[in-house]
């Protein structure tokens, strides 16, 4: 049976139990900017995937390369689909098109060495997902000021429960 | 992804244009070039009797642009001070390239210097199977947009220059300087279009870190200066040593050599840095300069390095340069200056399709190399680089009639069409001079009065936490300066490994003994009096520097690195023009030659109400040879019982101070550099190092005596107390603030060894010196004012908490 | 006697090639050859020819997924029956930094079920959420079967530089299994100048111990008071370095090959130069290649 190509967007989390320390440093960055209300960060790696991949390929690259074992878990999204409770907000940063995406090119890279012959290339982003009682001036402030650079990223956020 | 191919070429017309009309090309285009150049070349192609293509004009514009021709320095400055014009032809040449020109006649055989001025980075010899490469320079405009991916760049671009010097250097280690607004600015006060100097620092910081550190270069020294006028235009100087080996430091291309591509693929980013650094930034900038910001990839670069490594001692080129501002345009247009060139722009590897010709041929891609290559050692070229993943391909030739001749296949077809055909001659030599006229008025700033400063002790604590002074471990420990395995001293030093060095010693070669020194000097505040004693200020900082961990000043080279605003103002260029001839007259005197520099322009912010141009900066970058590192010497005291001295003049010098400006004052006298005292005291220090007669050596700068003595104390764990009636000093100083605070230069704070005080004093007869306290067994640094009374006794851990508190992030 | 042969494997990214080989130079090995894996996986050269496999310092493929795990993968797939080869010999593999992230995640350590390749550990971003570069003070473990730090003194002192060089089990068996192998061959402690339960981190550490204790922890030679930046990542037990359980795969998150030479201490200008700490694990292994 032949996959048929196309784009499968996968997000990968540390587990609730491991320290996000990139989530932490950016909660303090965000008390700086002056927005005291947000309560936790959580961090998120995002990968879009192009291709035909069959569900064992994909398995293969999301377990056995995207996701570490001991700390992280990962799940398949919808485009704005992270998974973003009730009075959170999600945020989604990925890079403009033709801006140089060295990580991207690694994962092609090492779902090669996997054997995966069917995969055409990997975009990759960025997730974050904003706990506490923000408003969405808030979380674009956020964004503009922290999260993305317009230069080169686009975002979207959204508020999760939506 | 994909785009539609495009492979339009299109013509300017030139010949028939207005000068209105020239004027909106050029604008509206992103040329950067001014009126006369577009005359210029509307004449040159005129007797061609045709108009140039794009891919010309852009060739011309990046060719032509600040940024490469240097046309401030190179130009005519007529230079107005009181009622004194003096028209100078060429500052570049008439200061800068003097001072090396006179030193390097004077030394004679002692002359040390390789190659200077010429290839991407200058060259001093190291020992006798190597040489040592060094460059500095600035990214200053693209980080101001994306502060990671302009640092990032920024520290790949300066690594590929020592990589395209002679045939290749190896990187031995990078430093690092910014300037940035406060970290503290107030959000709400941030103009449209500015990010947070604090989202600035923390990007740049990262940027540096995921670069250098990838590559496995140290980042072993560097500075970080505050100022708000920082606050659109951040300055990113970044800087590489390398190592070559001295029989491979010629390079030529000949003709029928092919021109060759290596490293990454070309894409649509960074066109227009060359002339987008030469425009000033507005706040539409942000969304106008898109094309112009790049992101490194440092794997991609670390491949170049090993691989060309192993193709340069195999002999498998004749000449490299980098792809940098300008990409192929640049890189080429320069290798075949001398020949000629044709480039096939079909062959070069593209990321994805839809790029003009032009666009092709001035893509800043990053991690790209060109070499010529003799076509006998192709096949071994590609075979080597094929075996470590690195792309190689052949995009061209150098040919022998000094053109630069781009062609194209378009839509792949078979029928070659040409998109430029230059004359070298033109290209390289055509750029109008330009008349600029510079205007020197003297300020004058008051001085704070004396009801005004508060007791020395609470100075001193506010100093120390001042952002210009504060630790910078946070930012230290977050770059790899140990890999490579040649740290020998380190950029935190002490008891606890946190004290703050002074210059860092690299050993480059690990079966060798012979080590490196680096340091910088930098000090933007001085400017705001005079830029001449600014410049002066800067090179002997950077000399005390490497006095202080061992070196000699007659092993030394010095590197220029020149920020500035724009350069058409009279006031900015009269600056420029005033810190130019301090550099020659101080460089002169130390007889430490410039080897390489480089400027930037143009650092000016305007948001249509104000505009905010930046202090005039210049970095002095110092590089000395130690044959020995073994004699080096830290910042640190190293035990109870051994004597402190003051060696140097304390005058009356707090003008542009770090005490001044903590007071909200700039005031009126601004350090000046006595040469002859400084080079006396200079040789003599390192003479009484090379006995063993010093035990820790601290660098007098910014916060004057009280600072220097404050960190020495702390990082080794040991109190002082000192007495201020002892520091030698003009007969006019008579304030105990003057004495802990000023910032004379050529100053230093020594401790002996106890019982070796005779010997140290006769070592430095001819210096003014004064033996000043001890070091003591409490933790307490204690300090005598000039009336005789105690006027610090504080606590070392109160001392090095307000100098560590402020970047603990 | 037996002459030595080192391969120093390179990689896209891989930065420590050089001052590796030189360690081991230092140490006395005959052959030291730093060789690109490319070579290895299209057959030009074989892991056969080498007594010691070395996965040095880096950022292999950029650490651009994790830390090594791409190098870490690409070794599995492509190279993975000649590395059991060479192990199934008593040969010797020491992974440094980025080798010791790419032996964890390839399964090789710590192994604690006899072959076992499934990942039992892995090598985490640091608790701090930066790039540390500074000196630590590392404790051998005597219990530890490990060959490359069995003749060296209880304590040595050489640098980290790194991101993620947490270590983190990936369960409560892996973790009892962990301290009765004498798996764990180094950890970090505090420097001589912390004196245990007096310092803020000390209280910190003493938090984690508990709460380790609470979960049935192995207590054991365990020192897991040293608190950061002692001990640098936030590591389980304070883990430095781990072995396999013949000792003969090795790997640890420091770089000893940064301390070879007398000028290399923080504080040689204050203490004085002695002999360098890093060199007893590359002795180590050259002596035992020797001895085997």
């Amino acid at each position: 049976m032949t996959a048929e190509s196309k784009t499968r967007r996968i997000a990968v989390v540390n587990r609730k139990e491991v320290v996000d320390a990139v989530g932490e440093g950016l909660r303090g960055d965000i008390l700086d900017l002056g927005i005291g209300s947000v309560e936790g960060v959580r961090h998120v790696r995002l990968y879009a995937l192009h291709g035909a991949l069959s569900a064992a390929e994909l398995d293969r690259i999301t377990s056995g390369l995207l996701t570490d074992p001991v700390t992280q878990e990962h799940l398949e999204i919808a485009d704005a689909g992270l998974p973003v409770a009730p009075g959170e907000w999600g945020v989604e940063v990925w890079f403009r098109p033709g801006v140089t995406d060295a990580v991207g090119e690694t994962a092609l890279k090492g779902s090669r060495d996997l054997g995966v012959a069917g995969i055409e290339s990997v975009d990759t982003g960025r997730g974050y997902i904003l706990a506490g009682p923000l408003i969405r001036s808030q979380v674009d402030t956020i964004c503009r000021r922290l999260l993305a650079n317009d230069v080169i990223e686009r975002y979207a956020c959204y508020e999760g429960g939506q | 992804m994909t785009f539609e191919a495009d492979d339009t070429v299109e013509t300017f017309s030139l010949l028939k244009a207005t000068d209105d009309e020239m004027t909106r090309l050029s604008r509206d285009g992103m040329l950067a070039l001014n009126l006369e150049e577009m005359r210029s070349i509307r004449q040159h192609f005129s007797a061609l009797g045709r108009d140039p293509t794009d891919v010309e004009m852009e060739t011309l514009a990046q060719t032509w642009s600040e940024h490469c021709k240097h046309k401030v320095f190179n130009g005519v400055i007529d230079y107005v001070s009181g009622r004194k014009t003096e028209r100078i032809d060429n500052l570049f040449a008439r200061t800068i390239r003097k001072a090396t020109e006179d030193i390097r006649r004077t030394q004679g055989p002692n002359d040390r210097c390789v190659s200077v001025f010429v290839d991407n980075a200058g060259i001093i010899e190291f020992d006798e199977d190597f040489h040592l490469v060094f460059k500095v320079e600035t990214h200053n405009h693209p980080s101001a947009l994306d502060p990671y991916g302009g640092a990032n760049t920024g520290i790949g671009g300066v690594i590929r220059d020592p990589l395209g010097t002679g045939l290749g250097g190896k990187p031995i280690f990078n430093t690092d300087v910014f300037c940035f607004a406060p970290p503290d600015f107030p959000y709400d006060d941030l103009p449209e279009g500015v990010l947070h100097p604090k989202r600035v620092f923390k990007g740049v910081v990262a940027g540096v870190r995921d670069y250098g550190n990838r590559m496995g270069i140290p980042t072993v020294n560097g500075a970080i200066l505050f100022d708000e006028r920082y606050l659109g235009n951040p300055l990113v100087y970044c800087g590489t040593a390398a190592i070559i080996p001295v029989d491979r430091c010629e390079k030529s291309a000949e003709p029928g050599d092919l021109v060759v591509t290596i490293g990454g693929r070309t894409g649509r980013d960074g066109i227009h840095g060359a002339t987008f650094s030469s425009i000033e930034l507005t706040d539409a900038s942000e969304s106008t300069a898109t094309q112009a910001v790049q992101i490194g990839n440092p794997i991609e670069e670390k491949k170049i390095l090993d691989v060309l490594m192993q193709a340069r001692d195999r002999g498998l080129y004749r000449n490299i340069t980098d792809c940098g501002a300008g990409g192929f345009s640049s890189a080429i247009g320069e290798m075949g200056e001398d020949t000629g060139a044709e480039v096939h722009l079909e062959k070069a590897p593209l990321k994805y399709g839809g790029l003009k010709p032009w666009e092709i041929f001035l893509s800043e891609s990053q991690e790209r190399m060109i070499l010529a290559v003799p076509p006998e050692h192709i096949e071994s070229l590609r075979d080597l680089c094929a075996s470590e993943d690195v792309e190689a391909s052949v995009i061209g030739e150098f040919t022998g009639d000094r053109r630069l001749r781009v062609t194209h296949k378009p839509d792949a077809g078979e029928s070659r069409i040409t998109v430029a055909d230059l004359d070298m001659e033109f290209l390289h030599k055509g750029v109008p001079r330009i008349v600029r006229t510079a205007r020197w008025e003297p300020p004058d700033h008051p001085e704070p009065p004396a009801d005004r400063r508060p007791g020395p002790a609470q100075s001193l604590v506010r100093l120390l936490s001042s952002w210009n002074v504060a630790s910078k471990e946070w930012v230290v420990r977050q770059y790899d300066h140990e890999v490579q395995g040649g740290s020998v001293l380190k950029p935190l030093q002490g008891a606890r490994n946190d004290g703050p060095g002074d210059a860092a010693v690299v050993r480059p070669v690990l079966s060798s003994d012979r080590g490196v020194i680096i340091a910088n000097g930098i000090n933007p505040s001085y400017g705001d009096i005079d830029p001449y004693w600014m410049a002066a200020s800067a090179i002997d900082e950077a000399l005390r520097q490497i006095t202080c961990v061992g070196g000699r000043i007659d092993r030394t080279a010095l590197l220029d690195n020149f920020c500035w605003g724009n350069p058409d103002k009279p006031d900015r260029l009269a600056a420029l023009v005033r810190a130019a001839k301090a550099c020659y007259d101080i460089a002169v005197a130390y007889g430490t030659p410039f080897i390489s520099g480089k400027d930037s322009f143009y650092n000016e912010f305007s948001d249509g109400e104000r505009t905010i141009a930046i202090p005039p900066t210049l970095l002095i970058s110092a590089i000395c040879v130690m044959d020995d590192v073994g004699k080096a010497v830290s910042m640190d005291v190293k035990a109870p019982g051994n004597s402190i001295y003051v060696v140097g003049r304390t005058g009356d010098e707090l003008g542009g101070s770090r005490y001044y400006r903590m007071l909200g004052f700039i005031g009126r006298n601004a350090p000046t550099v006595d040469v002859t005292a400084g080079s006396g005291t200079m040789n003599r220090l390192h003479a009484a190092m090379s006995q063993g007669l010093v035990a820790a050596c601290h660098d007098c700068s910014e916060g004057g005596l009280a600072v220097a003595a404050a960190e020495m104390a702390f990082a080794g764990g040991y109190g002082m107390a000192l007495d201020l009636d002892a520091v030698p000093r003009d007969p006019e100083v008579d304030r105990d603030d003057t004495v802990l605070f000023s910032e004379s230069n050529s100053r230093f704070v020594v401790e002996v060894p106890g019982g070796r005080e005779a010997e140290f004093e006769a070592q430095m007869e001819g210096s003014p010196f004064g033996r000043v306290g001890t070091v003591s067994g409490e933790e307490c640094l204690r300090v005598r004012g000039l009336g005789g009374d105690e006027i610090v006794s504080t606590e070392l851990s109160i001392l090095k908490e307000a100098w560590q508190r402020p970047l603990r992030w | 006697m037996s002459k030595v042969s080192v391969l120093i494997l390179r990689a896209a990214g891989i930065n420590c090639d050089e001052e590796t080989a030189h360690a081991f130079r230092l140490a006395g090995a005959e052959r030291v050859d730093p060789v690109h894996i490319n070579a290895f996986i299209q057959g030009s050269r074989r892991l056969s020819e080498y007594d010691v496999l070395v996965l040095s310092g880096g950022f292999s493929y950029g650490d651009d997924l994790s830390g090594g795990k791409v190098l870490a993968n690409e070794m599995q797939c492509k190279l993975m029956e000649d590395v059991e080869t060479f192990t199934g010999e008593g040969k010797l593999i020491l992974g440094i930094c980025n080798g010791f992230q790419v032996l964890v995640k390839m399964g090789l350590l710590p192994q604690t079920e006899p072959g076992g390749r499934r990942q039992e550990a892995t090598v985490f971003y640091n608790d701090s959420g930066k790039f540390e570069c500074r000196w630590v003070y590392l404790r051998r473990n005597p219990a530890s079967p490990c060959v490359f730090t069995r003749d060296m003194p209880e304590t040595i002192y050489i640098p980290v530089a790194n991101g993620e060089g947490k270590v983190m089990l990936a369960s409560e068996d892996v973790q009892a299994r962990l301290g009765p192998g004498g798996h764990i061959a180094l950890q970090y402690v505090n420097p001589p100048w912390v004196a245990t339960g007096e310092s803020a981190e000390e209280a910190a550490g003493a938090t984690a111990a508990a709460a380790r204790e609470a979960a049935g922890a192995a207590a054991g030679d365990v020192t897991g008071e040293t608190a950061y930046p002692w001990s640098p990542n936030g590591s389980v037990d304070a883990i430095a370095g781990i072995c396999d359980a013949t000792g003969r795969i090795f790997g640890l998150m420091p770089h000893p090959e940064r301390y070879t030479h007398p000028t290399h201490h923080p504080r040689w200008t204050r203490e004085g130069c002695r002999e360098p700490d890093g060199l007893h694990i590359f002795r180590n292994a050259v002596n035992y290649v020797r001895g085997a």
